[in-house]
C-alpha cells in the first residue's frame, strides 16, 4: 500500500481542505510547492493567494507547464492598502478585508472554459492575526462549498497555517473545518534527502465516509519538488517483534486426534442415559405439559433488537 | 417556578387526590413519565432514551458536546429528527456548517415492521422444519422445551431505525419542517445567535406551541435541532475581539434565553456543540448548567484509545454531564456512569463499558497495562517495590 501522504499528494485520496501546521523549525512552504506542482497537472487552474512571500518568488524554479497554469493574486505587496492605488501589474493585488475577496477574485481572473481549478493559500497567518479566525474559517467554508456558485467546481483547497504564531484556539478553528491537517516536526539528520527524511508529518485524516485515520510519516522534498516518504520508523519497529506461541498440543502423551474408524466406533457407543429412556417406552417430554411454566418476553423499550444479529455477537 | 408542560390539574379543595393520568391531552409521540408525569419524547435511539430517564421531557435543552470530529453527535441529531418525522412533529433545523437540507437528507430509514415480531415468525418457521436430525443428543431433557416466546408490546414509544438506508421523500414532506442556514447572505446584519433565538421564536409563536397562548385543540411538537453551535462559523466576521471569550458570554445568553422560551412552550430542543474547541473549560461548565441534559461524546477515532484493547469494541465514550432535575430534588440516577457507544452497521447504541476478557499474552497486548493499575498498599504479605510472582 502507499502511503497515505502519498496517496493525498497525488489525488488518490481526495481531501476537500489541506493544511499543513508547520512552525519556525520545519518550512511547509517546500512540501506547499510540491502539492501545488502536482496539482497543477490535474486540474485546469490552480489559483495562488500569496500573503507571505512574493509572486516572483513563489513562482521561481517551477517549469513553465506548471506556470502558464498557476495563477497568483497578490496579498504580500501591500495587504493593508497603505499604498492607495494598486498598480497595473501582471500579479494582481488583493487586500483581503471581506469574506466574499477569495471567490471574487477567483470569479475575475478565471479564463472562460476552466473545467477545474484548485485554490492554494501560502499562509493563512497574516490573514488571521490581520483580520480574525472567524473570517478566515467562513471564508474556507464558504469555498469548501463551492458546489453553491456558478463556475468551476473547487476540487482542493491547501492552505499553510504557522502554528507557533497563533494560539490554540485558532489553530484548532482551523483544523475543525480541514479535513486534513499535516502537523511538521523537524528531523535533525545529515544524510542525504533521499535516504532519510528532513521532516516528520503527523496526518490526521478524515474520509467523506466518516472514518479517521492518523498516521506519522517522515518525507523530503528535493530540489524538483518531487516527494520521498519514508515509514516511520518508531512505528515500524513495534511491528515487528512476533513471538512464537508454543503449541499446547505438540508433546501430548495422548492423542486429541479421531481417526475416521474411531469416530464411529464412539458414536456406536450407547450413553447410560439412552437406555433408561428406552425403558420408558417413550421419550420423556419437559415443558410440554400442562403444568410447566412457559417465559414470556416482553421486549423493553432499552432493548436495542437487531433482527441480522439477536445475540448481539457478529463482528460487523 | 416555572410552568412546566407537566400532565397535571389541580382545581379540587382536598388535597388528597387520585394520581390522574388522564387529563393531558394525547400528543402522537409523547407520554407521561412513568416517575414524575413530565410529558416525555423520544430521543429516536432507545438506549439513550433509557439513561436521561424514559426520554426528553417536552419543555428542555439537551446539549451534545460534539465528538472531535463531529460525526457521532450528528448521528443522533439526525436520529432525533427522524424520530419527528415518524411521529408527526414539527421540525426547525439550524445549521452554519453543513446544510441543513443535507441533514434532513440523510435521516435514517426506520425500520417499518417490528422486528421482534418478525423474529418470532422466523423462530416459528424454523420450528416446522427441525428434523430428527437435529435432536439432541446429550442436551437430551431440553429437547421438548418450549420456544422462546415474545408477545410484541402493544404500546410502542421510539422507533427502530436502520443507517444504512435514508428516509424516504414521501414521509419527509409530510411534516412541517423548516431550515435556517447561517451563512445564507441573505440576512447577515443581525448577530447569529440573536438571528437563531428570533427564528426559533417565531416558529413557536407562528406554530401555536405556545402554553401562554390560547390552545387549539390538535397540538404538537415542535422539535428543535441546532447543528454544531458555538462552533468558529457562528461568529461575527467583523468582531476583532477574543475570538472564544466574546462569543462565550453570548452563548450562554442565548442558552439562558432560549430556556426561558422552551419552558413554556411545546417544544423540545437538542443543540450540538463543539466544546472541544472552546480553551476555557470555565465556559463549557457555564454552557452545561444553562441546558437542562447534558452529555458528551468522546469519539476513539484519531486518538490514542482507538488502538486500546479495552475499548475494542467500542467506538467511543459516552460521559454524562447533568441529568435532568425537573420539578423535584433528585431525578432519574442510571445505574452506571462508565458507558460507551457503538456504531454498528445499521444502528448505533450506548451501552454499559464492559471490559473485554482477558487474554492471552499476544502482539496486540504487548503496550503497557491500559487500565492504571492501583497501587496497593504494601502492607502484610506483599513485598516492597518491584511485582514478583509470589505477591498475593
Amino acid at each position: 500500500m502507499a502511503s497515505l501522504l502519498q496517496q493525498i499528494v497525488n489525488g488518490n485520496e481526495s481531501s476537500s481542505l489541506i493544511v499543513i501546521q508547520d512552525s519556525v523549525d520545519v518550512s511547509g512552504r517546500p512540501l506547499l510547492r510540491c502539492l501545488t506542482n502536482q496539482l497543477s497537472s490535474r486540474v485546469d487552474q490552480v489559483h495562488v493567494f500569496l500573503f507571505d512571500c512574493s509572486p516572483t518568488v513563489f513562482l521561481s524554479g517551477f517549469d513553465p507547464a506548471v506556470r502558464s497554469k498557476v495563477i497568483c493574486h497578490d496579498g504580500w505587496s501591500d495587504p493593508l492598502e497603505w499604498n492607495g492605488i494598486s498598480l497595473p501589474d501582471d500579479h494582481n493585488i488583493i487586500h483581503y478585508s471581506a469574506l466574499n475577496d477569495f471567490r471574487s477574485h477567483i470569479e475575475s481572473h478565471m479564463t472562460k472554459g476552466v473545467q477545474s481549478i484548485a485554490v492554494v493559500i501560502d499562509s493563512l497567518s497574516p490573514v488571521i492575526i490581520n483580520k480574525s479566525v472567524t473570517l478566515v474559517c467562513k471564508a474556507l467554508h464558504q469555498l469548501t462549498q463551492s458546489t453553491d456558485w456558478e463556475g468551476p467546481d473547487i476540487s482542493e483547497i491547501i492552505c499553510l497555517l504557522h502554528q507557533d504564531v497563533h494560539d490554540v484556539s485558532a489553530t484548532s478553528a482551523v483544523c475543525h473545518i480541514a479535513t486534513t491537517v499535516l502537523y511538521l516536526e523537524p528531523y535533525r539528520s545529515i544524510a542525504p534527502i533521499q535516504e532519510e527524511p528532513m521532516a516528520l508529518c503527523e496526518l490526521v485524516h478524515r474520509r467523506k465516509s466518516g472514518k479517521v485515520i492518523r498516521m506519522r510519516e517522515g518525507l523530503s522534498v528535493d530540489h524538483d519538488y518531487r516527494l520521498f516518504v519514508f515509514p516511520d520508523k518508531t512505528t515500524a519497529n513495534v511491528e515487528v517483534e512476533v513471538e512464537a506461541q508454543p503449541d499446547p498440543t505438540a508433546n501430548l502423551t495422548f492423542n486429541l486426534t479421531l481417526k475416521e474408524s474411531e469416530r464411529r466406533a464412539k458414536d456406536n457407543v450407547v450413553l447410560p442415559y439412552t437406555k433408561v429412556q428406552q425403558r420408558h417406552g417413550h421419550p420423556i417430554k419437559i415443558g410440554s405439559s400442562e403444568h410447566s411454566g412457559k417465559i414470556f418476553y416482553e421486549p423493553d423499550e432499552a432493548d436495542d433488537y437487531d433482527e441480522e444479529d439477536p445475540d448481539d455477537d457478529l463482528d460487523i | 417556578m416555572l410552568k412546566m408542560a407537566a400532565p397535571m390539574n389541580t382545581t379540587t379543595s382536598t388535597s388528597f387526590q387520585k394520581k390522574t393520568r388522564g387529563k393531558v391531552a394525547q400528543i402522537p409521540g409523547a407520554r407521561p413519565s412513568l416517575q414524575n408525569g413530565q410529558l416525555l419524547v423520544s430521543t429516536g435511539v432507545p438506549s439513550l432514551d433509557f439513561l436521561v430517564g424514559g426520554g426528553l421531557a417536552v419543555g428542555t435543552v439537551l446539549l451534545i458536546e460534539e465528538d472531535t470530529y463531529g460525526s457521532y453527535a450528528q448521528l443522533l441529531l439526525r436520529y432525533f429528527l427522524a424520530e419527528g418525522v415518524m411521529t408527526g412533529h414539527s421540525l426547525f433545523v439550524a445549521s452554519a456548517d453543513d446544510k441543513p437540507q443535507t441533514i434532513l437528507k440523510n435521516l435514517p430509514c426506520p425500520v417499518e415492521d417490528d422486528p421482534v415480531k418478525k423474529s418470532a415468525e422466523a423462530i416459528k418457521s424454523n420450528e416446522g422444519a427441525m428434523s430428527a436430525e437435529d435432536r439432541m443428543k446429550i442436551a437430551w431433557r431440553y429437547e421438548h422445551l418450549p420456544k422462546h416466546q415474545s408477545t410484541p408490546s402493544t404500546h410502542r414509544f421510539g422507533h427502530f431505525y436502520d443507517l444504512s438506508k435514508s428516509m424516504p421523500d414521501d414521509r419527509l414532506s409530510n411534516v412541517a419542517c423548516h431550515c435556517l442556514h447561517m451563512t445564507d447572505e441573505s440576512c447577515v446584519s443581525s448577530p447569529p445567535y440573536r438571528r437563531l433565538f428570533q427564528q426559533m421564536e417565531k416558529q413557536i409563536l407562528d406554530g401555536g406551541f405556545s402554553l401562554l397562548q390560547k390552545q387549539s385543540s390538535n397540538r404538537n411538537i415542535l422539535r428543535l435541532a441546532v447543528h454544531s453551535l458555538g462552533s468558529p462559523l457562528w461568529g461575527e466576521e467583523l468582531s476583532t475581539t477574543q475570538h472564544d471569550r466574546h462569543q462565550g458570554a453570548e452563548l450562554c445568553q442565548f442558552l439562558h434565553a432560549l430556556r426561558a422560551l422552551i419552558r413554556n412552550s411545546l417544544a423540545v430542543c437538542v443543540i450540538t456543540m463543539p466544546t472541544h474547541l472552546f480553551t476555557d473549560v470555565a465556559v463549557t461548565r457555564r454552557l452545561e448548567r444553562l441546558c437542562d441534559t447534558a452529555i458528551e461524546l468522546e469519539s476513539f477515532a484519531g486518538s490514542e484509545k482507538e488502538k486500546n484493547p479495552v475499548y475494542k469494541e467500542y467506538h467511543g465514550l459516552f460521559h454524562i454531564k447533568q441529568l435532568p432535575r425537573l420539578n423535584s430534588l433528585t431525578g432519574h440516577m442510571p445505574d452506571t456512569m462508565d458507558l460507551a457507544f457503538k456504531l454498528k452497521r445499521k444502528k448505533l447504541t450506548i451501552e454499559k463499558l464492559h471490559l473485554p476478557p482477558e487474554l492471552p499474552e499476544t502482539v496486540s497486548r504487548t503496550q503497557e497495562d491500559p487500565v492504571p493499575r492501583a497501587i496497593a498498599p504494601s502492607i502484610g504479605c506483599g513485598s516492597l517495590g518491584g511485582r514478583s510472582k509470589l505477591d498475593f
